[in-house]
């Protein structure tokens, strides 16, 4: 049984790290543009099939697989900076539901597009070889698994010091926290708000080049990592990429452990999960400062 | 070197500045004094061109600065010191410093880290803290060192003095008019501060209900003994 759970825990820690993958770009969105993109699971489905298009149904090697990764990362954030310039910026200081719509439409025309040049139907990817096998250490560990951990720390970590240690993550955060004041100081604001929002798509792009092996890889698939990013985006704290590491791991131990506790109720305890967190803390474990 | 003509400013559709016209030497020294309300915050947002719908003239040097947005102005010589001071919290003293200087674009000619820590000392044990770690009067003093250390041609400081213990405020302006003088920077400043704005200025505007209702220097406004009483008294 203690052999059940502690499986159950590592799959939790891989699934939360890949949570965690979809939702940085999604907290960083909300943390710089104040915008929830809710076509951010469409971009993620794009990075995955871009990943597909290199690869194919297996990367040959690890390089190979970290390639299609890199260019489905360069893709999606190239395609974000397209939206950015032609669609949310012109969206500026309108109400937020003018923004929400805009972002459904992108999600419409995402998916739309998708399946125009890749057809619709569902495509097995596997890890590239190397990644493709299981440790026995009492419990099965695959290296797959390992390398999501090892992706959603590095990250984590990249964005952590690359927000908060370097120069121009520090003016990317004066921007996010103030942006009258960093105009008014002569900052470059609508600059550095395309780095970030080309950064957040890009992460999309990365989470779906990273994710698509062991998934059914179809136009679905943004759907099935989406609902739980976004709740580690809420429960975390809009903007929080600290929050969202935290409640993506929160979220994804819940849902695997649910899986074993209460196998004909699945999902239940994430939904539960996300009412009491609110509840108890309604700004997010981690809230974002602002000023 | 500044220059307002028939400048009226609105906020949507609220009409806050009716037709003023000023003009600033460079290097000058210019008081603009009124109840809350008066229109002194927008005035100075609007020559910054960051918050109010302006119509009128605006000039810097003589370019009309029609257009132009407020992180474009600091780069012809306006800073502006805001009224909440808005410090960048997350980020220290040094690097609130840096990032005004930043924003220039200036590559030569700005004051050192060192030297605009010299003429703020409360500064230089802060030097690495926080600005999300200061008091209120200590974000005064660095958003007026912020603003100095970019070096602008005309410094619009709104309101400096607003919740500052009295013995900061006389220390403040004394900085700010050795500063000032030191490196060619003229001010524009928004105060209710009768003694404040007298330690920093040479001339005087007194607004009511967003229009000018007076202009000359310290010896006129004190000659005319009914300004005080009627458009300043609360």
């Amino acid at each position: 049984m203690t052999m059940l759970y502690l499986y159950s825990i590592f799959n939790g820690l891989v699934l939360g790290m890949a949570i965690f993958l979809v939702s940085a770009g999604l907290t960083l969105a909300f943390g710089i543009m104040k915008i929830f993109n809710f076509a951010h699971g469409a971009f993620f489905m794009i990075g995955a099939y871009v990943a597909y298009a290199v690869t194919g149904q297996e990367a040959s090697s690890l390089w190979i697989f970290l390639a299609a990764a890199l260019i489905a990362t360069i893709v999606v954030g190239s395609i974000g900076v397209l939206a950015d310039l032609t669609i949310f910026r012109r969206l500026a200081g309108v109400p937020a539901d003018y923004t929400l719509m805009a972002a459904f439409g992108i999600m419409l025309f995402c998916t739309g597009s998708t399946r125009i040049v890749f057809g619709q139907g569902i495509h097995a990817i596997y890890p590239p070889a190397i990644l493709g096998g299981i440790a026995d250490i009492g419990i099965p560990i695959s290296y797959y698994g390992l390398f999501i951990i090892a992706c959603g720390l590095a990250v984590f970590l990249m964005l952590e010091i690359g927000l908060n240690r370097t120069w121009l993550g520090k003016q990317i955060l004066a921007v996010a926290r103030d942006p009258w004041m960093a105009d008014v100081l002569g900052l470059r604001v609508r600059r550095l708000k395309l780095i970030s929002v080309a950064t957040s798509f890009a992460l999309a792009g990365l989470a779906g080049g990273l994710l698509v092996a062991n998934q059914a890889l179809s136009l679905d698939l943004g759907h099935s990592y989406l609902l739980l990013a976004f709740c580690a985006v809420i429960v975390g704290g809009l903007g929080s990429i600290r929050g969202a590491f935290i409640a993506a791991i929160i979220f994804g131990l819940a849902e695997s452990l649910n899986s074993v506790l209460m196998p004909t109720m699945p999902g239940i305890s994430s939904y539960a999960l996300l009412i009491i967190l609110v509840l108890i803390r309604p700004h997010g474990l981690w809230p974002e400062q602002s000023q | 070197m500044l220059e307002l003509n028939s400048v009226d400013a609105f906020y949507g559709q609220a009409h806050i500045l009716h037709d003023i016209s000023l003009s600033l030497a460079t290097g000058g020294r210019l008081a603009v004094l009124g109840r809350n309300g008066a229109g002194k915050s927008t005035l100075l947002k609007s020559i910054m061109n960051a918050g109010p719908r302006v119509r009128g003239e605006v000039r810097l040097e003589g370019e009309l600065l029609d257009g132009i947005g407020a992180s474009d102005r600091v780069r012809r010589g306006l800073s502006l010191v805001p009224e909440d001071r808005r410090i960048f919290t997350h980020i220290s003293v040094k690097e609130n410093i840096l990032l005004a200087q930043q924003g220039t674009e200036r590559k030569s000619g700005l004051p050192t880290l060192e030297e605009v820590i010299a003429r703020f000392p409360l500064l230089r044990d802060l030097v690495n803290r926080l600005g999300g770690q200061l008091s209120g009067g200590q974000q005064q003093v660095l958003a007026v060192a912020r603003a100095i250390a970019a070096r602008p041609r005309l410094m619009l400081l709104d309101e400096p003095t607003e919740g500052l213990a009295p013995v900061i405020v006389e220390d403040l302006a004394e900085k700010i008019v050795e500063a000032c003088a030191t490196y060619g920077i003229g001010i524009l400043l928004a105060e209710q501060n009768l003694w404040f704005a007298r330690q920093c200025t040479s001339r005087v505007l007194l607004l009511d209900s967003g229009s000018l209702v007076f202009s000359g220097d310290w010896a006129e406004f004190d000659a005319s003994t009914d300004l005080v009483e009627r458009y300043l008294a609360v």
